[in-house]
């Protein structure tokens, strides 16, 4: 049965969790750069939200999504998440801390497939930061700090036969001092049959 | 149908300094039987900085079996820190590419790219920022109908070389890779 197959997280070897089996090929279904910048707010923000119309990803098929989002802050101690929803359901939060002024990017991958028929979904996300407050933020020093991936299982109930909003959003802990304060650069959002 | 399996997630450590020689950012070993009749399909997150004024030309080229399969010297591609005191010229560049294997000869790869995309943002403050553009039609700008022996041992590899000095040290990375192996 064709399937998904991933290295685990943080990129050593390993298999998927139950119920994997998704087709290929893909068929791109949304590129587009930033939309949204994040202003110096606390309050959460969309930075990328793309309708996924009725039908478009197959009973047996997948969404796949791949986003990079970078950002600012001129606080120190500050903290963020970055949240996935669909269908208005949010099914993934990804917490991260934020040691130091300056700008970081935060990669992600993941994928939403079809199992039994297009109504039960088993979700996927992957993320990995790369906090480069030194070089990259001005003036300071240091090399940039990448760390390794980090993935998530999650489980979802949605009818794909309908329209589903797919989307990312942001929230800062504390307001950032920056605007903006964070966007994503760019986003991919595949179709896999 | 093919599978999917993804060979390497990673966020390469590996950085370019104060240089204008060529300098590998991302590698990976295909082992030898791995590519039959599939396909290698990848994504590269690759950033720079350019400290100095003016614009500057970098190059990045992906590499499978030693050889170069698409190179991109991207034009004004990074805007130097003309702006000012706090302007930082740090630019993005999203490749998205396939190697694919010719089906009747399973110990051969036929190398073609697929869609990469280039996206040219200054950082944050350098008051000469440019919002990124995705190309209308991205497909298919580079095709490579070399034969490539998938029998054996072979890399994937992504360098990096500036055609000036860029005035800091590091200067370039790669952000984040994904590497997927599609297979009937």
């Amino acid at each position: 049965m064709p399937k998904i197959t991933n290295v685990a997280p943080g990129g050593g070897g390993g298999g998927l969790g139950s119920g994997t089996k998704t087709k290929v090929f893909n068929t791109v279904y949304d590129i587009r750069a930033a939309q949204t910048e994040v202003g110096d707010t606390a309050a959460e923000t969309d930075l990328v939200s793309v309708n996924v119309v009725g039908g478009t990803i197959p009973a047996t098929g997948a969404l796949r999504w791949w986003f990079l989002v970078n950002t600012d802050t001129t606080v120190a101690i500050n903290g963020l998440h970055i949240r996935l929803y669909f269908g208005g359901t949010k099914f993934a939060d990804h917490q991260y801390g934020v040691a130091a002024t300056g700008t970081s990017d935060y990669a992600h991958w993941g994928y939403i497939q079809n199992l039994d028929d297009a109504a039960i979904q088993e979700a996927y996300t992957e993320t990995v930061i790369a906090s480069t407050p030194g070089i990259y933020g001005g003036g300071n020093t240091g090399a940039p700090k990448p760390t390794t991936w980090q993935g998530t299982w999650f489980k979802l109930t949605k009818a794909t036969g309908s329209d589903q909003i797919w989307k990312a959003t942001i929230q800062w802990n504390l307001a950032p001092g920056r605007d903006p304060s964070a966007r994503s650069l760019v986003s991919y959002l595949e179709i896999l049959k | 149908m093919p599978d999917v399996r993804v060979l390497d997630v990673s966020a390469p450590t590996a950085t370019v300094g104060d240089s204008t020689s060529e300098t590998t950012i991302f590698t990976k070993t295909i082992a030898g039987g791995t590519l039959t009749t599939g396909a290698l399909r990848f994504r590269f997150h690759i950033k720079c900085r350019n400290n100095t004024a003016g614009s500057k030309t970098p190059t990045v080229r992906v590499k499978y079996a030693g050889s170069t399969r698409g190179a991109f010297a991207v034009s004004a591609w990074v805007e130097g820190n003309a702006g000012g005191a706090g302007a930082r010229g740090t630019s993005y560049l999203y490749l998205n590419g396939i190697i694919q294997s010719v089906v009747v000869n399973t110990t051969q790869a036929q190398c073609y790219w697929w869609k990469y995309h280039q996206l040219t943002y200054d950082q944050y403050d350098s008051g000469v920022a440019t919002p990124p553009a995705i190309p209308t039609n991205p497909d298919n700008i580079n095709t490579s109908t070399s034969a490539v022996n998938t029998s054996v041992d072979q890399a994937l590899a992504v360098t990096f070389q500036w055609d000036g000095s860029p005035s800091v040290d590091p200067s370039a990375q790669c952000v984040a890779a994904y590497v997927e192996l599609l297979q009937p």
